[in-house]
């Protein structure tokens, strides 16, 4: 079922004023006009991964396999179906839900890829997935050099600080919605790019995140905002003789800010008069969450409380009042009472299958609760021409770790929705190459394939920032310019897995996932 | 052709890093001072007055350290800044309180510092050194300032109260003058120094043509509580000069009080600072008295030794309650879910307790008084509860040694002991030692509990094996230091054997624990018995005292230490707390210092 916005507002918990309702819709139903519509990012990454290739993708079918040679090496594409059986949707193990959500429709208009990956020993990262690969925990040489060489802003921050992302402001009140720490990268002074490369903190509630989006309407005030004042004395400040040349720069990062402040203050956000849903999880902290006694062991929770973020997610670009999202996904989503990092997440890779099922069943819960309870929720919302807000949107969930834990070289990609036609739906896509295995295990075989620069770099385009923003071509192609290739393996050697042809379409969007 | 692959990437940890002359530890150090390595001593026997000593720091004049550019208020400086503003705004009680709680949601709008130290030290550093200015903190003071204005003028009484009456009289005439009184006030303790004649003309103008409407004066306070005088420490002065800037009494005021109290000047200091005596000397000394001896200062030193000793690692114990294993292994000592919040807390009044009572920084590591104030926690140290009042007694159980001893150094919440993550912590942040980070592509192996071995013999066969590239990494540095303190299980109670379970939670046996290990410390490797002989080695060996004045550095000047160009703050530092100074003397010796009283604006 397809519900307009209006229906959408209300069955979320919130009220909208009725008097209001009709010339917003109207006012966005004129925003509608083909190319005037404008994409939108939200980015789901979990932590650890390490998800046998098995149990993460699709089998490939004996039929319809389509073959292409692309960077020296053959890729293969084929259909994406969901078995249906008991309720149950199944594209591959972890990628199963109820079918009452998972539906054809929606399978139809959801992508994964396998072969994407970081030529670099990268465990413990948390900011890899939106490209500062700078954050992680320097375990090996590798990611120790990344700490200090990697430093860049995250392609969600990139989005959000682009003009020609967000040509007009005017109803933006969040850039960009950091919903977890430890994700989004951008420099001290995002405006300008200088200064020091620093973390945006997220939120701290879903009706935090509500409430920088929907500022709660008070009566109208007869006296300006004092924001200009405040402007006006950093830079009185600014202007001391008595100041050294870094005091002022450290001043110019809060004047950029107080202008962010200032921006929002003049906003005129078009869904007027909605009320914060009334879920009860929306008040309740990730900490809580995460290590509540009666929480912290209970996937339900958890999922409940994640699904509350996905409706002021929803709310938000449906309003327009941000256009992307960014959720690093903290929580275990298992009943296991162990010490789940190391009893679990690094021994998934045992034989036995014991761990590995357990960590699979636990990512295959944010998947069927999390991912696609936001895509169903965007691909309910009618954006009018017979378009949903999921087909406006590039939907991702990327994992830290590919086929093993510590190992970035596979990164799984999930993706749900065109960007607004600019991306292919409804295949597998698979770049590796098959003709070098790092390992032949069984339970791990894995291969090199494109580079995670070619991934993010994709996405950017996806979302129409021009290359001249983010891309320095004479470094290397797609995002970021950082191109440390040192993870020789026993049988092959880096060189050999990520040849020059490799890097050569690192700017390219890769067959098949362009519209 | 994975394990190949991991053997070459661990040679790293292979090889002469367990020597005794091993160059590869090298102490955490943020330049390349000459008292940066740990390089060892001349030997000795532990608990025997061992005559080696961590390296001594080096004075060199003729440095000029970087300094940080225009410092932020961390965010509990912030919030106490706050509060002391509203405790000052001459509001009855009552009034006083109901706008603190109107401003406590946007308070957790402001995002938490993060802990910032080395990249050699996870989990390590000091929030105060988080610098960032995010988008979310400057919403968010922008959201608690105009919050505040409109709380703190909200009623006739309020206004009244705050401004005076001639903000609700009816008379006009005297609007202005009321108003420019009231900024004078106010901004004397928002700016933290005399407001000048051409900021109070600013601020003033913010009000309009209603002075002393309430709507205005609720402008006024946001426009003050929004200025980078009240979120920054602005410290200004030459930038041309030859040298540093020496500075004002005010600007001195300033961090004096945000060093000890974490908050803005007093009204005494103040006074100090207005009448210029704060430049004096004595006058200085005495403020410095004045701070240290007030109990405000007990916070900063909790938070201070907090954050050193990573207490914030120990996550509550009762999360596996209800599991068979773990309410096997808790028996009558099932965890409340606050419990480590007592052990944390009980950390808090040891460093109290030995700062008030005139002992060393040492004693800090040494002391063996009782200090948990609840019944639990003092339950499983076999000792009544303290009451936070009298003169605490010592603990009854000979084996606790002290510090490394106590239920925030040993327990853990998975019913298991973590003797690597003991040894780390010790290592790592207690002596300031860097240990390299696993090798890439190792996946650590659970040590999980055996039926039939104790944790540590697991640990022995998984990481001490002989030619195991593991080995030389965990023999001296790692897991020595862990297995001393193995007579205490997880929850923290001593124990002289290990209780070992089947996995249905069945007691398969009762298993006599080993303590003994061959550690090294200050680059010499001895055995030893057990935690008291590791408390005496690390008390001989002066790496406790080295570290205490590598972080308390940081704390104080709100960066990493630079060894060369930092050498003279750090040599007095490490003076003090070797040479019998007390913890309050070394504490006060910071804001003696010349560098605390100027600041380069070159």
């Amino acid at each position: 079922m397809t519900l307009s916005r209006r229906f959408v507002l209300r069955g979320m918990g919130a009220t909208v004023a009725l008097p209001v309702l009709p010339s917003l819709l109207s006012s966005r139903e004129a925003k509608a006009a083909p190319g005037d519509v404008r994409p939108c990012f939200v980015s789901f990454s979990t932590n650890h991964g390490g998800i046998w290739a098995k149990n993460m993708f699709p089998t490939a079918p004996a039929q319809g396999v389509v073959t292409q040679s692309y960077a020296g090496r053959v890729s293969r594409r084929f259909p994406l179906t969901a078995a249906r059986s008991n309720g149950t949707a199944t594209v591959s193990p972890v990628l199963s839900a109820p079918d009452t959500k998972l539906t054809d429709a929606l399978v139809a208009k959801m992508f994964t890829v396998q072969g994407f990956g970081v030529p670099f020993y990268l465990a413990h990262n948390t900011g890899g997935a939106l490209g500062n690969y700078s954050r992680c925990d320097g375990n090996g040489a590798d990611a120790v050099a990344t700490q200090t060489a990697a430093q860049r802003p995250t392609i969600d921050q990139i989005m959000g600080w682009s003009t020609s992302f967000y040509p007009d402001l005017s109803g933006v009140r969040q850039r960009v919605m950091v919903v977890n720490g430890r994700a989004s990268y951008n420099y001290a002074n995002p405006e300008t790019r200088t200064g020091a490369l620093q973390e945006n903190t997220g939120i701290n509630s879903p009706n935090e995140l509500f409430d920088a989006l929907f500022p709660q309407a008070g009566g109208p005030s007869p006296r300006r905002p004092i924001v200009d004042k405040v402007l006006e004395a950093y830079q009185n400040l600014r202007a001391s003789p008595r100041l050294s040349t870094a005091d002022k720069s450290r001043l110019d990062e809060h004047l950029q800010r107080l202008s962010e402040v200032q921006r929002r203050l003049s906003t005129t956000v078009s869904c007027t008069n909605v009320g914060r849903p009334t879920n009860p999880m929306m008040s309740r902290t990730i900490g809580d969450i995460m290590y509540g006694q009666s929480t912290a062991l209970d996937p339900a929770a958890q999922a409940q409380y994640l699904q509350a973020i996905n409706d002021v997610i929803v709310l938000a670009l449906s309003c327009g009042v941000s256009r992307i999202a960014v959720n690093r996904i903290d929580f275990n989503f298992s009943d296991y009472s162990g010490d789940w990092h190391q009893d679990v997440v690094h021994q998934s890779d045992q034989k036995d299958g014991v761990k590995q099922t357990i960590l699979y069943q636990a990512l295959q819960r944010v998947f069927a609760n999390v991912i696609v309870d936001l895509a169903s929720k965007l691909n309910a919302v009618d954006m009018g021409s017979g378009s949903t807000l999921l087909d406006q949107t590039l939907l991702s969930w990327v994992q830290e770790s590919g086929n093993q834990t510590h190992d970035s070289t596979t990164i799984p990609v999930v993706g749900f929705g065109s960007a607004q036609g600019f991306l292919k739906t409804g295949s597998h896509l698979d770049y590796r190459n098959l003709e070098l295995p790092f390992s032949t295990a069984e339970t791990d075989a894995r291969y090199p394939g494109l580079v995670w620069n070619q991934w993010l770099g994709t996405v950017l385009q996806a979302m129409r920032v021009p290359k001249s923003e983010w891309e320095k071509p004479a470094v290397n192609g797609g995002y970021p310019d950082y191109n440390l290739q040192k993870l020789d393996w026993v049988n092959v050697t880096a060189a050999q897995a990520w040849p020059p042809a490799v890097w050569a379409v690192a700017g390219e969007v890769p067959p098949w996932l362009k519209a | 052709m994975r394990r190949a692959l991991l053997a070459v990437l661990m040679a790293s940890c292979v090889g002469s890093i367990g020597e005794t002359t091993s160059s590869s530890l090298q102490a955490g150090t943020g330049g390349s001072g000459t008292a940066g390595g740990i390089t060892g001593g001349s030997g000795g026997g532990a608990g025997g007055g061992a005559s080696w000593t961590a390296p001594r720091f080096a004075c060199d004049t003729g440095q000029t350290p970087t300094e940080l550019p225009l410092r932020r208020l961390s965010k509990a400086q912030y919030l106490n800044s706050v509060r002391d503003l509203v405790a000052e705004s001459g509001l009855a009680p009552a009034d006083r309180t109901a706008v603190m709680s109107s401003l406590a949601a946007s308070f957790t709008r402001i995002p938490d510092d993060r802990l910032v130290g080395l990249p050699s030290e996870k989990r390590g550093g000091f929030s105060r050194l988080d610098q960032a200015v995010q988008q979310t903190q400057v919403d968010g003071a922008y959201e608690v300032a105009t919050l505040l204005g409109a709380q703190l003028t909200s009623s006739t009484a309020r206004l009244t109260a705050m401004v005076g009456a001639c903000a609700t009289d009816t008379s006009t005439t005297n609007d202005a003058q009321c108003l420019s009184d009231f900024v004078t006030r106010l901004g004397r303790l928002v700016l933290r120094r005399p407001i000048t004649a051409t900021e109070r003309t600013f601020v003033i103008g913010v009000a309009g043509t209603t002075p002393v409407a309430a709507a205005a004066l609720a402008d006024v306070i946001a426009l003050l509580v929004s200025m980078p005088q009240f979120l920054y420490h602005v410290e200004e002065g030459d930038p041309l000069a030859s040298g540093p800037s020496t500075l004002d009494a005010w600007a001195l005021a300033n961090r004096l009080s945000y060093h000890f109290w974490q908050t803005s000047p007093d009204a005494t200091l103040r006074q100090a600072a207005d009448n210029g005596t704060l430049l004096t000397d004595a006058s200085y000394q005495a403020q410095v008295n004045r701070l240290l001896a007030d109990a405000r200062t007990d916070e900063a030193v909790k938070s201070f030794f907090s954050e050193w000793f990573r207490l914030a690692e120990l996550t509550p114990l009762n999360t596996f309650v209800g599991t068979p294993l773990f309410d096997a292994f808790a028996g009558n000592d099932s965890p409340a879910a606050d419990l480590h919040t007592q052990m944390q807390l009980e950390i808090g009044d040891l460093v109290v307790s030995v700062m008030r009572r005139g002992g060393t920084v040492t004693e800090v590591l040494t002391n063996r008084d009782q200090f948990a104030r609840r019944a639990d926690l003092a339950k499983l140290y076999g000792a009544p509860a303290w009451d936070g009042g009298s003169t605490p007694a010592s603990l009854p159980e000979t084996e606790r040694a002290g510090l490394l001893t106590r239920g925030a150094f040993v327990a853990s919440a998975s019913g298991n002991t973590r003797p690597v993550m003991k040894g780390l912590r010790i290592r790592n942040a207690l002596l300031c030692e860097a240990i390299p980070p696993p090798p890439a592509g190792f996946v650590p192996p659970p040590v999980e509990l055996n039926p039939d071995l104790t944790t540590r013999e697991v640990l022995e066969a998984m990481t001490q094996s002989p030619g195991s590239s593991c080995t030389g990494c965990h023999t001296a540095y790692l897991n020595p230091l862990g297995y001393l303190t193995e007579n205490f299980d997880a929850l923290g109670r001593h124990r002289a054997a290990q209780t070992l379970f089947f996995p249905d939670a069945g007691v398969a046996a009762q298993k006599p624990v080993t303590t003994s290990g061959v550690p090294n410390v200050a680059g010499v490797t001895t055995p030893i018995a057990d935690a008291r002989a590791l408390t005496d080695l690390i008390k001989a060996s002066g790496e406790f005292e080295q570290c205490f004045s590598r972080q308390y550095f940081r704390f104080a000047f709100e960066r990493i230490e630079d060894d060369a160009k930092d050498g003279c703050v750090l040599q007095a530092l490490q003076d003090a707390a070797t040479g019998g100074a007390t913890l309050s003397q070394a504490l006060a010796g910071i804001a003696l210092r010349p560098e605390f009283k100027r600041r380069d604006l070159r």
